[in-house]
This record gives structure tokens, C-alpha cells and sequence, in this order.
């Protein structure tokens, strides 16, 4: 490795090795994570008694290692490479990319030790707990000062499509992982974050829908925009289309959030604004798709011979389908069937197993050869590993839609009598879990042709002959593109960057900044009580478990679902929830309204063991919240903190918090035994499980 | 009522914003090549190749 003789003559091509390699680890990681994630949903046992291997801790695990350790290195490792290429110059420090690549693989490391462990902020996508989310910020830090000082050494000074896309993705991922992460710790590793209730819903879904849109689309725009043409060799289709592209995609996205909130207790003017961006997103995302595709245009014929190009077709497809799958989904008509679902589930995999996975692969097969100097082991295994890839995710896919659209037509079906016509929910439960095994069988597959890849690219890399150098920079047509010509804003950095942050923050601000005071939109008339001690103590047992994955808080106001949950769900309600519950899916019903509803010993025995209550039900059991002690020391602790975020407690019931605890423990405990619990539940978890779930739905009574 | 009016003022700006940057946007020029760009990024590799011939041949 002697990347030091060619210092500046020279792209940092070691960077890039490393980021493809460590993409190609973690993608297994996030395979595999995600096969057993299946597994667990089509049979409970696969959850086992270990408790940091429920579904509830496997899932963060699952999405988080996808989005943040699959893609994300494959994006760092498609911005270094083509970057450097784009802008004629090496990386602005060798350093700074390694502290980036290392620090990076330390923060996936912490994640992956602790969501097992159950430590999340019950924010999907953004799980990770403080001190994670501080070294992210560090590293994020840290790219975005290494992209942006290669930018300004550039010496190619018009700046190609594919970079306004990374320079729009460094930006725009920075503001939605600062702001949605602010939290107050109240110990190393646990906080609750600023936000509450509908509030923190916003903030989420503005987050978490642009994670998707600035962390899974635009980077990876970028990289279809350098990569598809520098892999059939043919200059973009409509450079014109690509500006119009950028700019409409990335000032409308923003907006977008909302339509994952859709008849839920957010104000309806939110809801509205949410749904017409999202339908608008379409024309912007089919402009991308078909840039795309059209650059193939006259050489469609390659296409039976090269493995890459279907992997570049497929996946422009995959984006295509899914952009158009996603407005559709956020028509509020559509989004009651299929919200809760998992036709959701369907959606996102189209996107990332197609869009995004096929990507990631077409540009490895791509750019590995050309880093080790050498040519791909094997175009036929790529072939195979493309189409049983894509038989994959066709099976995942329309798996999940059949099973996301029939359980969504179950849960809303009503007789004549105006009755439910499928009451029990687990009815509707039992009737998809064929469609369960089709999926994981779907993800085997996909899995078995990634593993036809890894054993094509160390063949590819052992099959190298030469030593491992750095490419030299290609020599310059002209260092000044604009000479003679009026200027164009593409070959100002700086400005370009500016515009483009001001197009993310004007869709940002509008939609959050009136949320801001939440007060405006809570009834005056309604008191909200807060939880005691002992239900926030079950509150965050409810998080660490990972609940809000299976079971959403939220009843939204349709028929069906006032029938089977009760009175939809109101803002007061939840004005006090830290992170909010609301969740996204519903593996089992709704807890809005569970408080209540059925005994102490109910929970107490449906959470040791479900099927003692339910023989058919699918949920992990929680033999653990009987054996492991409550943690009254931190209880006063959480109750200040929520007590300085606005949580109207007094005084004494900070002070008290830990005495409060034990003395309402004790009479769950006492109840218990009187019913003939013989084991010793005194200062249990389940106490305050118990506790937590009987309060849900009880506290917003006018 | 206030949040429409709030939203009808905030669309209004925005789309009268949005003209003015087309209107600026053309007469600065920016739509004048529309070309150039995308060739531009495949040619790094061509060059490549002509460079190293050229130190092939001086050796």
C-alpha cells in the first residue's frame, strides 16, 4: 500500500477499498439480522427466552444495520470514489477519511452491542441512545469537512450532477440528526428526548421520512447520476431533467413526513400539507427514474450480456416503483388500509433491497475490479446473483402486499349488523402467516445470491496481480469550465450549498416551527394527568422491549377501529409521552385503550406467556420482566427530568418517586398473590409493566 | 381558518419566489450548455489511457 508516493497526483483509492470491503461485511450482517427478524414473525419460537434476541430488539438491529452500516458505507465509499474523480483531486485529507471510516465503524459497533441490550430512544431509525448519537454527529462532522475541503481543492470547477446530490445529502442528514436526536440525559445511556407527543411524532416522521429520502435517495441519486454513466459509458439522457430533478426533489421532499401520520391525532392541516407533497414527489422522483433509464437508450442490447446494466435497470425500476407506490400510500384513502400493515414493510424492501441494494451491488461489481486492477472472477455468478436477487425481492414483495392488504381489508370489515366481522385480532394474524414464510423464503433467496457475490468479489480480489496503488488524476481538459461563459451557479460551492440548505429548511420550518408550541393545539379543558413513578418506570420498560414495533398507540377515527380499540386517539393524550408511541405497525392491536380492559393477572400471565392467554399468538414471551429487579434509583432521576421538560409533577412527587414506585409495585404485587401467584414478584419489572399498561388510555379523561 | 390563510400567504410567496429564481436562472445563463456537463465525466478514463501511452512511449 504506498498511497504516499503519489500524494497528490494521486485519488485516494485505499479509502474506497475499505469502504466497499467493510459495505460487503455489514451487509451480511444486515441480512442475516433481517432473515431472522422473518423467521421470528412467521415462528414465535425463534424468538427464544434470551431477551436481547426478541423481535423488539432484532428489528433496530435489522433497519439500522441496512440503512446505516450497509448503506451508509456503500455511499462513503461510492462519494469517495467518484468524488474524487469528479473534481479532479485527491480527498481534502487522508486522515480526516479515516478517522471518518473508523470512527464510523465504531459507531455501527455501539449499535450493534446496544439495541440488543435494549438501550433505544423508541424513535424508529433513530434508536440510537446519546452518547451514539453525539459520536455520529462527530463523524458526520467530520465527512462533511472532508467532502467539503475536497471541493474547495478542486480543480475541476464545475460541479457534475451526482455532487449537488451529496452536497444536499451531507447537509440536510446533519439538520435531521441533530434536531430529531436532542435529548436530556438523565444517565449514561438514557434520556428522554425534548420532544412530546404529536410534537415528537412530526419531528420523527420529518426525520424518519428523510432518512429515507436524504440518507437511502439522494446519495444514492447521486451515485445512479455517475455510475450508470460511467458503466454503459454514455452521457446522462437530459442533463436538463437532471436540474429540474435535483431542485424539485429535494425542496419537496422535506415536506413529506406527515403522510406517515395520516388520521392520527396530528392537526389535519399537517396531514393535508404531508399528502400533496407526497403526490407532488412523484413527478420529481419518475424525472430521476426516467433519466435513467433513458440514458440505456440505443444500447438496451448489452443488456442480455452484462449483469451490471440488469442490476442498474432493476434498480432504477425498483425506484420507480417505489416512488410511485409511495404517494399512492399517502393518499389518505389508501393509507387507512394500508397504514399498520404490512404492505408498508413490502414498500420500504422494494425500495431497499431493489433500489438501494441492487445499487450498492451493480456499483461494487463496478468499481472493485478497477481498484485491485483486475477484472470481475465471474460474470455468470453475477448473473445468477441478480436474478435470484430479484426473484427475492419479488417474492418478499408481493408477499407482503397480498398479506399487508388482506389483513388491512380483515381489520376493517363489518357485517350488516355494523359488527366486526373479524373481532379477534389474531384471526387476521393467522391468516397471513403463510405469506410470513413466503417473505423469509423471499429473504433466503436474496441472501443466497448475495453470498454467490461475496465469493465472485474475494475471487475477483485474490485474482489480483499487481500491487495495490492509487490511480493516478486523470490530467485536465481545462481547469476552468466557465471561462468565456456566463457563470453558472454549478461551479460555485458555496453558494450552491446555501441554496440548496435553503431549500430543505423552508419545508422543515413551516411544517415544524408552528408545533413548536403545542399548546396551541391542545384543548384548554382537557387535563392530561401525567404517569406515576412506577407507570414511566413501565413506560421505558415498554420502549427498551421495543414494543412500539408490534403495537401502535394510536386509534385512528374509522369505523372499524373505533369498533375494535375505542374513541380515537387525541393529542392531549399522549402530550406528556416521551419518546411518543405511536408507532408505525401492527403486528399485534392497537394499546391506545388498553388500561383497563382486562385484569393484573391477565397481563401478569400474557406476559410471561401469550399463548397461555392467546394459543395462537405470535408475540415473544417476557419471562424476564418476573426476574429482573425494578431500578428505583434512577426513577427520581427520569421524573426531574421530564419534570424540567414541562411535565406539570410537583415537587413531592419528584422527591417521593422512588417511595411512590415501591408502594404502587406493592400493591400490584399484593393483588397478584391474592390471586394465587406463588412465585416472587416483589420489586419485579412486570410491576411496572403491569402498571404502564393499565394506565394506557387513562390519562386524558376530561 | 388561520392556518389557511397562513398556508395560501406561504404558497403565494413561494411560487412567485420560485419564478423570479427561473426568470433569474435564465438570464444568468444557467441553461446555456446543457451539454457539456454530462460528457465531461467520461472522459477521465480516455484521458487516462492517452497519458499512459505517452509514458509508455517515452520509456
Amino acid at each position: 500500500m504506498n498511497r504516499n508516493n503519489f500524494n497528490n497526483n494521486s485519488y485516494d483509492d485505499d479509502i474506497v477499498r475499505k469502504f466497499a470491503i467493510i459495505t460487503l461485511v455489514w451487509a451480511g450482517v444486515a441480512f442475516i439480522v433481517g432473515l431472522l427478524a422473518a423467521l421470528q414473525l412467521a415462528y414465535w419460537p425463534a424468538n427464544t427466552t434470551l431477551e436481547w434476541h426478541t423481535f423488539g430488539r432484532i428489528r433496530p438491529l435489522h433497519t439500522n444495520a441496512a440503512i446505516f452500516a450497509f448503506a451508509g458505507n456503500a455511499i462513503f465509499a461510492g462519494i469517495y470514489h467518484s468524488t474524487q474523480r469528479l473534481l479532479r483531486t485527491r480527498l481534502f485529507s487522508d486522515i480526516l477519511s479515516r478517522i471518518h471510516f473508523w470512527g464510523w465503524q465504531l459507531v455501527i459497533l455501539c449499535a450493534a452491542i446496544s439495541l440488543p441490550l435494549g438501550f433505544t430512544q423508541g424513535k424508529e431509525y433513530a434508536e440510537l441512545e446519546w452518547p451514539i448519537d453525539i459520536l455520529i454527529t462527530l463523524v458526520w462532522v467530520v465527512f462533511a469537512v472532508n467532502f467539503f475541503g475536497t471541493l474547495y481543492k478542486r480543480r475541476e470547477k464545475h460541479m457534475y450532477v451526482a455532487i449537488w446530490f451529496y452536497i444536499a445529502t451531507i447537509i440536510t442528514v446533519a439538520i435531521l440528526h441533530i434536531v430529531n436526536s436532542i435529548a436530556i440525559p438523565f444517565s449514561f445511556m438514557k434520556s428522554y428526548t425534548v420532544w412530546a407527543g404529536m410534537q415528537d411524532a412530526l419531528v420523527q416522521w420529518w426525520y424518519g421520512h428523510n432518512a429515507v429520502a436524504f440518507f437511502l435517495t439522494t446519495p444514492f441519486l447521486g451515485l445512479m447520476y455517475y455510475y450508470v454513466p460511467k458503466i454503459i459509458n454514455a452521457p446522462i439522457y437530459s442533463y436538463r431533467l437532471s436540474i429540474i430533478h435535483f431542485w424539485a426533489l429535494v425542496f419537496i421532499y422535506i415536506w413529506a413526513g406527515p403522510h406517515h401520520l395520516l388520521y392520527t391525532a396530528l392537526p389535519d392541516w399537517l396531514q393535508t400539507v404531508g399528502m400533496v407533497f407526497s403526490i407532488m414527489l412523484w413527478a420529481p422522483s419518475w424525472g430521476g427514474m426516467i433519466n435513467g433509464l433513458l440514458t440505456f437508450k440505443g444500447r438496451w442490447n448489452s443488456l442480455r450480456t452484462e449483469p451490471v446494466w440488469k442490476f442498474l435497470i432493476a434498480a432504477l425500476t425498483f425506484y420507480g416503483m417505489a416512488t410511485f407506490e409511495g404517494p399512492l400510500l399517502s393518499i389518505k384513502s389508501v393509507s387507512a388500509i394500508g397504514h399498520y400493515t404490512d404492505w408498508i414493510i413490502g414498500h420500504v424492501h422494494g425500495g431497499a433491497l431493489g433500489w438501494n441494494g441492487f445499487m450498492i451491488f451493480a456499483m461494487l461489481y463496478y468499481i472493485v475490479p478497477k481498484l485491485w486492477n483486475t477484472e470481475l472472477y465471474s460474470k455468470k455468478l453475477a448473473e445468477q446473483h441478480f436474478w435470484l436477487g430479484l426473484v427475492g425481492i419479488i417474492l418478499y414483495y408481493v408477499s407482503m402486499l397480498v398479506a399487508g392488504v388482506t389483513q388491512g381489508l380483515m381489520w376493517k370489515a363489518v357485517d350488516d349488523n355494523g359488527l366486526l366481522v373479524y373481532p379477534e385480532f389474531i384471526e387476521t394474524v393467522v391468516r397471513i402467516m403463510p405469506l410470513y414464510w413466503i417473505r423469509a423464503l423471499g429473504g433466503l433467496l436474496y441472501i443466497a445470491g448475495f453470498v454467490l457475490m461475496i465469493y465472485n468479489i474475494v475471487k475477483t480480489i485474490k485474482s489480483s496481480k499487481t500491487a495495490l496503488t492509487d490511480t493516478p488524476i486523470a490530467n485536465l481538459v481545462n481547469e476552468n469550465v466557465n471561462d468565456g461563459k456566463p457563470r453558472l451557479i454549478e461551479g460555485y460551492a458555496t453558494k450552491f450549498s446555501i441554496l440548496a440548505l435553503l431549500a430543505v429548511l423552508v419545508g422543515s420550518v413551516i411544517e415544524i416551527y408552528p408545533t413548536l408550541n403545542i399548546h396551541r393545539y391542545v384543548n384548554p379543558e382537557v387535563t392530561t394527568l401525567p404517569f406515576t413513578a412506577l407507570e414511566q418506570e413501565g413506560r421505558d420498560l415498554y420502549v427498551r422491549e421495543g414494543c412500539y414495533l408490534c403495537h401502535s398507540q394510536q386509534i385512528r377515527p374509522l369505523v372499524d377501529e373505533k369498533l375494535r380499540y375505542g374513541d380515537p386517539s387525541t393529542i392531549e393524550e399522549s402530550i406528556y409521552d416521551r419518546p411518543y408511541q405511536w408507532g408505525s405497525k401492527r403486528t399485534g392491536p392497537d394499546l391506545a385503550r388498553q388500561g383497563k380492559k382486562y385484569p393484573d393477572m391477565w397481563h401478569y400471565r400474557h406476559m410471561l406467556d401469550p399463548r397461555e392467554i392467546q394459543p395462537k399468538s405470535i408475540m415473544p414471551a417476557y419471562p424476564w420482566f418476573a426476574k429482573k429487579s425494578i431500578d428505583y434509583s434512577q426513577i427520581k432521576k427520569k421524573l426531574n427530568v421530564m419534570k424540567n421538560l414541562g411535565v406539570p409533577y410537583t415537587d413531592e412527587q419528584v422527591q417521593n418517586a422512588d417511595f411512590d414506585a415501591q408502594a404502587q409495585a406493592k400493591l400490584i404485587a399484593d393483588g397478584l398473590k391474592q390471586q394465587g401467584v406463588t412465585e416472587n414478584i416483589e420489586g419485579k419489572e412486570i410491576l411496572a409493566m403491569i402498571a404502564y399498561l393499565q394506565a394506557l388510555g387513562q390519562k386524558g379523561k376530561k | 381558518m388561520t392556518t389557511i390563510i397562513f398556508m395560501v400567504a406561504v404558497a403565494l410567496i413561494l411560487s412567485v419566489s420560485f419564478v423570479f429564481c427561473y426568470l433569474w436562472a435564465l438570464s444568468a445563463g444557467q441553461f446555456n450548455d446543457l451539454e457539456t456537463p454530462a460528457h465531461r465525466i467520461l472522459k477521465d478514463d480516455f484521458i487516462l489511457k492517452v497519458t499512459e501511452r505517452k509514458n509508455h512511449e517515452q520509456k
